[in-house]
């Protein structure tokens, strides 16, 4: 244990020694002189005691009486006790109405005379210990003192712990006594009297029995009589000596404790100025040799830290000179110390490539005697440049004084080269991220990041050229992909050139390339640098000494009118790109009002289809098609429509467009295809047994093994359900999967029909392949059927071709009664069209058939 | 208690039981004056009992306190208003051979309670301000030893309900005191109803101690029974508490009292925009009419006043002033009565022969008597019967209606059934 603690405890172990002196002094001279004070004060605490526990159980004797209180204020015990108007019956009748404690014996009234006038029991032939004179004396007794509280007489029980008491109540009226209202009960003593206290034990005694423990009563220990007020009794106090005298007891020990709180003051006042002039002064000796011995231990520890330390350290004088310096610095440096001993460091180390700014901070902070760190390069003795990373700091004398300055060095040489390499490598990194590598120009990523930032900035309104090739596919697939990117490099050349300074040109896809405008440039800007660029781009170029020529369309949109915003630039521009290749290429077209519209009104389409969709607004119309030979009903096809909310039923052309844009055909057509078949399986419940529907469907929904699953839980019978698919689907090469599903589908009894045939890609093969149940002619081979020759032949090939492979033949587009009576002479199987009916709802599809009554080709005869 | 100690209280107790008769025989002998045991409550209700005090000290003044030759003593016995220490007065006087009649206070239900005891000791017993009707009819014939010369409640719970339906009141209310004195009234309003052929509005009974909250649940039934007029019978404190009520939640109803409410400090407690809101008028005997036709009686007795020291100008100068002017009137009867009696041989006997002879000279007064309210010719008869106002020495023609001076004096209102 230092001894500066040992002091310490032993100083306040001593004034500690001293108090307790002082306090255990004062107490015994308080005890002896206040012995006959105490012994007095003793007699006089027990008679508080007593007189205290008198009053309370006055008070719990009054809250007991408070009830009966109440009872003797009632007017019909107050008129019976004055004489008025009350009868004995009706006082009783009023007391048995009332809510008793146990214990309660009797009640009687009495007059201010002490006549008893009438007695009520409680309990019914309750034992009575009390005198019918003793009632007398105690309503008299309240009458002459008009008494306002109640008075009581004690009598002890036969039942152990129990006592009666006579409670007589004063019976008050217009202030004045005039009666008294006597109750007669048994108390369980506890509940009055707290018989163990803290000095002693008490009980009730008479007056007699307070006379008798009087005179029978042990001398040594007399007890304590007093008087309970409004009561006949006393109340008789044993006490217990022990603590009586612990009443002394008390007194001392409270003045010993104030006596011991009052000393500490002084001897805390003395104990604070004797540790700060004794104590505090040796500690601070003490605590200086022990920091004294502590630094030359550190020291030692240093010297021999420095002297093995990697790290050349130096310490020089004020001026910056070396005074000392560790091996390692003659290892790092090549110079012995004494070579440097008196030299500035940087005199001898530094040479041309140190960085001239950071010699002269070091040189600043040496002049400021402040301590710097720095990277510098210095030169070895041997010419050999080197890295090191420098720490300078003054060292302080015991004035804060700089007197020295230590160096510590480590050579960073190869951690500096590695960064740089590292550095190097994110720079590439970033630069390839952002520019596209065969041209150069920054790259989607690049224009996006700028965008974005121009977006986010939000001030300027910016204008963009989007470019896309016209021709550039035919110029890799004639020269080579070599030439490709010869015309992409000089694109972009030129791209480069004719855009100014604070434009930004990128190439954001394989021809396509953008060109951002700077912040003050106005579409006109941007249309005149378009054109310019397009004369520049269809100059013929030469590659390995062929010419080549590539066009070039331009989308121009700026967000310098309130149809555009910076974010909507790209899509803009894509769109007026789209319009200027729809002109026929190599032109210029700039994002307008009209193309704006457009787009709006495509998107409010767009939000009403999906709305539609959610609301099944789309439902089938069904157009008839006729049996050629017979004139019957030969089937119906379930063609789509849409009752829009506000522009009435709409054909497919006005939607669909968009819908395929949206991808939702499948959903329209699902949902066509469900309340299609309600309604055929509503119309044969009815009676009309339709031969056959016909569904449109897209190849891939063929394919869904649920599209047959669920027509096949209506009940359909005999319709035959068929689905059309688009002649395209004969030339495009179909999965396995396609095919299986095409031949499940006919096994379960659907048939397949080829629509719009002859409109694209007839191809026989295909049909053979599929083998349909049914083709129908496009309608556009079908109206001028009967103004061109050409066209009969061409039909008439068609159904040849359909008769050889045994595929039925629909005509579509059946507008006259010459169309049909010419498709029949040709041998057409099926007729559709305006001549027989517009395509119609459900509704008035059941009275068409209703009214046509015509007769309908059997599901067998198809 | 030792059975010693047992023994002594309870002879105590016999002595204090007997204390009160020995000492009035004590000082009974002790003169051969007449003594008249005034039986009243001193003290609650004592500006009434000092008014009645007060005539009968005016009239016996007139006759410088001697009848029939001898010195006559009033000898004032507070019963505060317990019936049991009016008997006790009672007890008393029966023990006095110089005692003569026992004129009572304002109370009623002492001699209710006792009245059977009275007749049967054959105390005269003459009543200035008792009002209920039962009273003086409790025994037949001779047997019947109470005379009253006030307002009579068989009569004045009819007068009520003739001057509220006179005044145009549709709807009435009535709020009594639940006692025996109010039970009557009620009996009596509600055949004057009968008789009428209405209803009441509303029929309210209330305790004798009622307080400020009880007395706004009243006022609020009141407003609910859509009543215009509220007929009150009632003692001083529940007055000031239902007058108030009253006037806090319907303003603008009329109020007509039995006089039970004067008294205390009931026209200091209710204030002036308060009676005059509610138009409260209070039943009187016709005294102050008599002031308004500037009597010469009144001004009489008025003037006797004055001469034993009494600051009086006017009748209304008196708190109390019917009892002044029951007491004074009644005085005078039992003067001329006693003078009567005194000229019979029955004076000459013993102590119940005198009071027999007083009583047959009350029913059979030979001069008339000229008093403050009327001139009495024949003010007491024989009760019977077929005379069931025989003890009473007023009648219907006797009742008056008084209103409030802004000071809380009584005035007459000129409303005489």
């Amino acid at each position: 244990m230092p001894l500066h603690f040992e002091l310490g405890r032993r100083f306040f172990i001593l004034t500690l020694f001293g108090y307790s002196l002082a306090v255990a002094s004062a107490v015994l001279a308080v005890h002896f002189t206040s012995q006959p004070i105490l012994k007095k004060m003793q007699r006089e605490a027990l008679i508080d005691h007593a007189a205290s526990n008198a009053q309370n159980v006055e008070i719990r004797l009054a809250r007991i009486t408070q009830a009966l209180t109440v009872v003797a204020r009632s007017p019909e015990v107050i008129n019976y006790a004055i004489g008025d108007f009350s009868s004995s019956e009706r006082v009783k009748d009023f007391l048995s109405s009332i809510d008793v404690e146990d214990g309660l014996r009797r009640a009687t009234v009495l007059d201010f005379l002490g006549t008893p006038l009438t007695t009520y029991e409680f309990e019914a032939d309750a034992p009575t210990t009390f005198l019918p004179v003793e009632l007398s004396v105690a309503a008299v007794s309240v009458v002459k003192e008009n008494a306002e509280k109640a008075t009581y007489v004690y009598r002890p029980s036969e039942t152990p712990g129990h006592a009666n008491f006579l409670i007589t109540v004063p019976i008050r009226w217009r202030g004045m006594a005039e009666g008294a209202l006597v109750f007669e009960r048994s108390i369980d003593l506890s509940q009055i009297v707290d018989i163990k206290t803290t000095i002693g034990t008490q009980k009730l005694a008479t007056r007699f029995q307070a006379q008798m423990s009087k005179v029978w009563g042990d001398e040594k220990n007399p007890t304590l009589m007093t008087p309970i007020p409004q009561t006949s009794f006393f109340l008789v106090l044993e006490p217990d000596q022990e603590a009586v005298r612990a009443i002394g007891n008390e007194i001392v020990s409270t003045v010993m404790i104030s006596v011991g709180l009052i000393l500490i003051i002084p001897f805390g006042l003395m104990c604070g100025a004797g540790y700060h002039s004794l104590v505090a002064p040796h500690k601070a000796l003490q605590d200086s040799r022990e920091q004294l011995r502590r630094k030359q231990v550190e020291l030692r520890e240093l010297a021999e830290i420095s002297q093995r330390s990697n790290d050349a350290i130096t310490v020089t004088d004020i001026e910056g000179k070396v005074i000392w310096g560790n091996p390692a610095f003659s290892e790092v440096t090549g110079y012995e110390i004494h070579e440097v001993i008196g030299k500035r460091p940087g005199d001898v180390l530094q040479g041309t490539g140190t960085d001239p700014e950071e010699r002269d901070r070091i040189s600043a902070a040496i002049r400021e005697r402040r301590p710097v760190r720095s990277e510098i390069l210095n030169y070895t003795r041997e010419g050999r440049p080197y890295w090191i990373a420098l720490s300078i700091a003054p060292l302080l004398d015991d004035h804060g004084e700089a007197y020295r300055f230590v160096a510590i060095s480590s050579d960073i040489t190869a951690q500096r080269a590695q960064k740089e390499a590292m550095l190097r490598a994110k720079r590439e990194i970033e630069y390839q991220a952002l520019h596209d590598p065969l041209t150069g120009l920054p790259n989607r990523r690049s224009l996006d990041v700028e965008l974005e930032a121009i977006c986010a900035a939000g001030s300027e309104t910016r204008t963009l050229i989007r470019i896309d090739l016209d021709h550039f596919k035919y110029v890799n697939d004639t020269l080579g992909h070599a030439a490709g990117d010869f015309v992409l490099i000089e694109v972009s050349k030129i791209l480069t050139k004719l855009a100014g300074n604070d434009d930004l040109a990128a190439r954001v896809g394989g021809d396509e390339f953008v060109i951002l405008l700077g912040a003050d440039k106005q579409a006109e800007d941007a249309r005149r640098l378009a054109e310019e660029c397009l004369v520049a781009i269809r100059k013929e170029m030469e590659f390995e000494g062929r010419p080549c020529r590539v066009g070039a369309s331009f989308g121009i949109a700026s967000a310098n009118n309130e149809i555009v915003s910076n974010s909507t630039l790209l899509l803009a521009a894509d769109a007026a790109l789209y319009l200027a290749k729809d002109r026929g290429r190599n032109t210029v077209a700039t994002y307008s009002q009209k193309m704006h519209a457009d787009v709006i009104e495509k998107r409010v389409l767009a939000a009403e289809i999906e709305q539609a969709i959610v609301e099944e607004s789309f439902e089938p119309f069904f157009q008839p098609q006729i049996d050629a030979k017979t004139g019957g009903l030969a089937g119906l096809e379930a063609l789509v429509r849409w009752r829009h909310p506000t522009r009435g039923v709409l054909t497919p052309d006005v939607f669909l467009p968009v819908a395929y844009q949206l991808s939702v055909v499948d959903a329209i057509d699902k949902i066509v295809l469900t309340k299609g078949l309600k309604t055929i399986e509503k119309l044969n419940r009815a009676g009309h047994q339709l031969p056959k529907i016909s569904f449109n469907v897209v190849a891939k929904q063929l394919e869904d093994p649920a599209l047959s699953d669920m027509t096949l839980s209506y009940n359909l019978a005999p319709t035959i359900i068929a689905f059309e698919v688009l002649e395209s689907v004969l030339i495009e090469e179909q999965s396995t999967e396609f095919k299986f599903q095409i031949d499940r589908l006919k096994e379960q009894g659907f048939h397949i029909e080829v629509d719009d045939f002859g409109s694209g890609h007839a191809s026989i093969i295909g049909l053979m392949h599929l083998s349909p149940n049914a083709m129908k002619i496009d309608q556009r081979l079908i109206f001028p059927l009967t103004e061109l020759g050409s066209a009969r032949q061409m039909v008439r090939a068609i159904i040849e071709i359909g008769k050889a492979l045994g595929i039925q033949v629909t005509a579509e587009g059946v507008e006259s009664e010459e169309h049909a009576r010419i498709l029949a002479a040709m041998g057409c199987d099926t007729l559709q069209g305006f001549h027989y009916a517009k395509p119609m709802d459900a509704q008035d599809l059941d009275a068409f058939l209703k009214r046509q009554g015509v007769p309908q080709r059997t599901a067998n005869a198809i | 208690m030792s059975n010693s100690k047992r023994l002594l209280s309870m002879l105590l107790f016999a002595l204090s039981v007997v204390a009160i008769p020995l000492h009035a025989r004590a000082t009974d002998s002790a003169d051969d004056g007449l003594h008249f045991y005034v039986d009243a409550d001193f003290g609650m209700t004592g500006k009434t009992a000092a008014a009645i005090m007060l005539g009968l000290e005016t009239a016996l003044g007139e006759v410088d306190w001697r009848i029939a030759g001898r010195q006559v003593f009033l000898l004032p016995n507070d019963h505060r208003g317990s019936p049991k220490r009016s008997k006790q007065t009672m007890e008393t006087f029966l023990h006095d051979p110089n005692a003569l009649a026992v004129i009572g206070g304002k109370q009623s239900p002492p001699y209710l309670s006792y009245g059977a005891f009275i007749n049967a000791s054959e105390i005269p017993l003459l009543l200035p301000w008792s009002a209920a009707g039962p009273v003086t009819r409790l025994a037949e014939g001779s047997g019947n030893w109470i005379f009253r010369l006030s307002v009579d409640d068989s009569k004045a719970g009819p007068f009520l309900v003739s001057v509220a339906m006179r005044a145009g009141c549709d709807r009435i209310a009535l709020l009594l005191l639940d006692t025996g004195w109010g039970r009557a009234n009620k009996q009596s309003m509600l055949a004057a109803f009968e008789a009428h052929g209405k209803q009441p509005a509303l029929l309210k009974m209330f305790d004798t101690e009622l307080g400020p909250y009880a007395a706004r649940s009243i006022a609020r039934d009141i407003v609910e029974s859509q009543a215009d007029c509220t007929l009150l019978v009632s003692n001083p404190n529940s007055g000031v508490h239902l007058v108030t009520a009253l006037y806090e939640a319907k303003p603008t109803l009329q109020v007509i009292s039995h006089w039970g409410i004067l008294g205390s400090q009931f026209a200091r407690q209710v204030r002036h925009e308060m009676r005059q809101s509610l138009s409260l008028r209070v039943l009187q005997t016709c005294g102050l009419e008599a002031e308004i036709a500037n009597s010469e009686e009144l001004n009489g007795a008025l003037e006797s006043l004055r001469r034993s020291g009494h600051k009086v100008n006017r009748l209304s100068d008196i708190p109390s002033s019917a009892g002044f002017v029951h007491g004074y009137d009644l005085a005078k009867i039992l003067i001329a009565a006693s003078e009567q009696a005194a000229r019979s041989e029955a004076w000459k006997g013993t102590s119940a022969s005198r009071r027999a002879a007083l009583k047959q000279a009350l029913e059979h007064l030979e001069e008339p008597v000229r008093g403050i309210l009327r001139l009495y010719r024949t003010p007491f008869r024989p009760f019977s019967r077929e005379d069931t106002d025989a003890h009473e020495a007023l009648g219907l023609s006797d009742l008056c209606l008084a209103g409030f001076r802004e000071d809380g004096s009584l005035k007459a209102i000129r409303h005489k059934e």
